[in-house]
């Protein structure tokens, strides 16, 4: 298993091939958000609003790569 | 990590301390019912799970099961203890207080407390229990194989993200802001283009903000132009203010808004109400409904009696939703108009309070307007947004419109100049919150991406575990089809496999091909052997998947409803599947116990013997002896006859072995006589052959082994005469099933070597059709007779 590539990974890219216009920023927060916060226990609602928030704020503070070019 | 050593000290049947010691091998325990064998198995248990063991865990047993765990018998000032001892000399142990409570400590109590007992242990009435579990409890006793813990979890809190990104972002008032900006865009703009509604609000700062410096940005232009406005109504005369104020209030969609919230609850009242009416239909039976979900195939509909396959089901579940969907809309649209009709209130409320319309108010409300002031006045206007019953809108629509209409019959004599104040500045309002709604629009664009990122990730994280749990799935149902076709060979049950049930997440089953046809479960046609025989392979088969060969796997009394055919082949399964773990067997059955005796490699399995439990007091006890003939002594006392009766029936099992080990040939008999041969058959021909075939060493030579034929003998005689009368006539005196047992006892030791303690079918000799023990000092020439 160990030679296996990590499950995150796997998720993440088959995530942006689904949406590739979202931007870079966005995915490596949820590969950060994947290994560590949200795979490590099931999250209180108030922790889930703290996530959703961030991911919000980064939403709207990079534009997405189409807007981008 | 293999366990040296199990002592018990007043624990369950233990009286003072006992203990089992396999000293790190594997070790095959044979006692009769209650001698005492499962207190060592629940001493495992207790110590895995922190003071618990599940079959003892009821309603009489207490809530430390202090009424269970001790022995009943526990002296005064005895104390119930445990300990279990590893090879590497760790240690877990466990003293229970008065009240059940139990005080653990050891550097191997964290490590126990990892093992998962349904991996570890397997008792007699737990074989089949994976196979009659829900698919959903399938799953769940393997979950911890497929190693999909943290993904469970990360699948989980994306599906509860979803939701606290809607909530947190506000979409849903975000979008409803968005729809009223358009109605108010359509009403004022009707089908106008953006680059018109901008040209006509840069016309209008034209107008009224000539001085002011240029700016493209549409909101900056929106806010001078408001600020303008303001400026310039202030600067209106009081009449002018006056009509200004009423024309604004006369211009209230009150009337509009108040339709539009009964609409909504009109549509929301006929969809709800046989909505209910149908959900509560459903409810009802559903309870009996679930439980045949679970069965597979063709299953009722709840609501109407029908069968339906799983794809129908599917499409009905779709279109229910769809349902509750819609409803869920025509409530959003209710509160959006409840939200209008408040804010409209307000408004009226706000206008016709104003200074400038002090005198209109005083002069109206002298008439039959009164006490629509008076509604007006004391009118909670925010209650308005979350609740509005037809009673209100009856209020609202009586009391609020005669209000509208008098404001615009008096504003109809508005000057022509202030009635454009009034236009532009409705014009400015609705320009300002298109604008402002394509910001939102471009926010609410954002956060639906982000809903449908969050989405694609929860899908794809589990389709990774759904991918995952089948890798797994496959290496386990590979071992299982390994361990069934040992046990099974060449029968007509094959491919023999766990699998993913499609469309459903935490779900496992077991399916089959019975001479050649594919079952979907075990269930539908193994017998009750063949479900326990199964139930096994998939116990081991995950024993063996979970820790390699590092922890003991205890098996308590788990053949008996296997045939001896399959019973037999267990010894080949653990042989070439489990000969790297420590096995620990616990049985009660004397054939069983003597045929793996006979065939597990002595030195790598240890074999001991429970006597017949007698009273608490004396608890649990071992024999000293390794065959089972401490059965028949246990009766000398009481019955003799049973005893020399008991000793005779080993004797056939102990010798049908030896004469199978040895290669003896037989002569046929018809039908089953075969299998019914009595120890004096296999004594008779033993004495016979072992006259040419068994040898013991003296100096470089070897002899005919004389002293191993003279107890082969006196025993055949013994059991003619006492055996046979000890089972026909019941005649037998206690000295004579004495020495009997005795006589037995010695003729079966007779063919193990005294040097080196193994059987002379130990291993090949060197040349050819001889076997010896370990030493060589024994052997016995086979097939040349």
């Amino acid at each position: 298993m160990s030679s296996e590539v990590e499950w995150t990974t796997v998720v993440v890219t088959k995530a942006q091939q689904h949406n590739p216009t979202a931007p870079d920023a966005l995915w490596a927060q949820f590969g950060t958000l994947l290994k560590e916060k949200l795979s490590d226990k099931q999250l209180s609602p108030g922790e889930l609003t703290t996530v959703a928030k961030q991911l919000v704020a980064t939403m709207a503070s990079v534009p997405s790569k189409d807007k981008a070019e | 990590m293999r366990i040296k050593a199990i002592s018990l000290s007043w624990f369950r049947g233990a009286a003072d301390s006992v203990s089992m010691e396999p000293d790190g091998k594997s070790i095959v325990v044979y006692g009769v019912n209650a001698s005492g064998k499962s207190s060592f198995v629940d001493a495992i248990e207790y110590v895995m799970t922190g003071g618990k063991i599940g079959h003892l865990s009821h309603e009489y047993s207490g809530k430390h099961l202090e009424n269970a765990v001790p022995n009943t018998h526990r002296p005064k000032g005895r104390t119930t203890r445990l300990s279990i001892k590893f090879s590497d000399n760790s240690e877990a142990k466990t003293e229970i207080a008065e009240d059940g409570a139990p005080k653990s400590s050891g550097s191997m109590l964290v490590a126990m407390g990892m093992w998962d007992y349904r991996r570890t242990v397997l008792r007699q009435d737990e074989v089949a229990a994976f196979i009659h579990d829900t698919k959903g409890g399938k799953y769940s006793a393997l979950l911890p194989l497929l190693g999909l813990h943290q993904i469970e979890i990360a699948a989980e809190n994306l599906r509860r993200l979803a939701k606290a990104v809607e909530t947190a972002s506000e979409l849903k008032d975000m979008k409803s802001a968005i729809k009223q900006a358009d109605t108010r865009r359509k009403e004022v703009f009707g089908t106008a283009k953006d680059d018109e509604i901008l040209k006509t609000i840069e016309t209008l700062r034209a107008k009224y903000c000539r001085d002011q410096p240029s700016t493209k940005d549409p909101v900056l232009l929106c806010a001078d132009l408001a600020t303008a406005l303001e400026r310039r109504t202030a600067q209106l005369s009081a009449d002018q203010r006056k009509h200004f104020t009423l024309r604004a209030a006369s211009e209230l969609q009150i009337k509009k808004h108040i339709a539009a919230v009964r609409s909504a609850s009109v549509k929301l009242a006929d969809a709800v109400d046989p909505l209910i009416s149908e959900k509560l239909a459903v409810l009802q039976p559903a309870e009996a409904w679930a439980g045949k979900l679970t069965v597979g195939g063709e299953t009722k509909c709840p609501a109407c009696g029908q069968s339906m396959g799983v794809t129908e089901l599917q499409a009905h579940v779709r279109s229910e939703l769809e349902r509750l969907h819609e409803i869920r809309s025509i409530f959003n649209q209710r509160n959006v108009a409840m939200g209008d009709l408040c804010d409209s209130v307000k408004s009226l409320k706000s206008s016709l309070n104003k200074p400038d319309v002090k005198s209109w108010r005083e002069e109206v409300a002298k008439g039959p307007l009164e006490p629509c002031f008076a509604y007006l006045d004391d009118a909670n206007a925010e209650a308005l947004r979350t609740a509005c019953s037809e009673d209100t809108l009856r209020e609202i629509d009586n009391k609020l419109l005669p209000l509208v209409d008098a404001a615009a019959s008096a504003s109809t004599a508005a000057p022509p100049d202030v009635q454009r104040l009034s236009t532009d500045k409705g014009t400015v309002d609705a320009a300002r919150t298109t604008i402002e709604a394509r910001r939102q629009a471009t926010s609410a664009a954002q956060i639906e991406e982000l809903l449908s990122i969050v989405a694609a990730l929860e899908q794809h994280t589990r389709e990774e575990i759904r991918r995952r749990s089948k890798a797994t799935i496959d290496e386990i149902s590979a071992d299982i089809q390994k361990m069934w076709a040992i046990l099974h060979p060449g029968e007509a049950i094959e491919d023999v496999r766990l699998y993913i049930p499609k469309d459903t997440d935490k779900a496992i089953d077991i399916c089959l091909k019975f001479h050649g046809k594919e079952q979907e479960s075990p269930r539908l046609t193994l017998s009750e052997g063949y479900r326990n025989s199964l139930g096994l392979c998939i116990f081991l088969a995950m024993a063996k998947r979970e820790a390699g060969d590092d922890r003991p796997v205890f098996l308590d009394d788990v053949i008996v409803s296997l045939d001896r055919n399959h019973r037999g082949m267990i010894v080949e399964l653990l042989q070439r599947e489990f000969s790297a773990r420590q096995v620990i067997i616990l049985t009660h059955d004397r054939d069983w116990y003597t045929e793996l005796r006979q065939q597990l490699v002595e030195g790598t399995w240890t074999f001991k013997t429970l006597l017949p439990y007698e009273n608490p007091e004396l608890g649990i006890r071992w024999s000293h002896k390794t065959t089972t003939f401490d059965d028949a002594r246990a009766q000398l006392i009481d019955r003799p006859d049973s005893a020399g009766n008991d000793a005779r029936k080993i004797m056939d099992v102990e010798l049908a072995i030896i004469a199978e080990r040895l290669r003896i040939r037989l002569p046929y008999l018809r039908f089953d006589k075969n299998d019914r041969r009595t120890a004096h058959d296999f004594l008779e021909r033993l004495v016979a052959e072992g006259r040419k075939c068994f040898q013991k060493q003296e100096g470089k030579d070897y002899v005919f082994h004389e002293g191993a034929a003279e107890a082969l003998k006196k025993t055949d005689q013994m059991l003619i005469s006492w055996g046979n009368r000890a089972s026909h006539t019941f005649d037998v005196v206690r000295p004579e099933a004495t020495k009997l047992i005795e006589a037995c006892e010695q003729a079966i030791e007779s063919f193990r070597c005294a040097s080196c303690n193994k059987r002379v079918w130990f291993a090949e000799a060197e040349g050819t059709e001889w076997f010896q023990c370990q030493c060589g000092a024994l052997r016995w020439r086979y097939g040349k007779a």
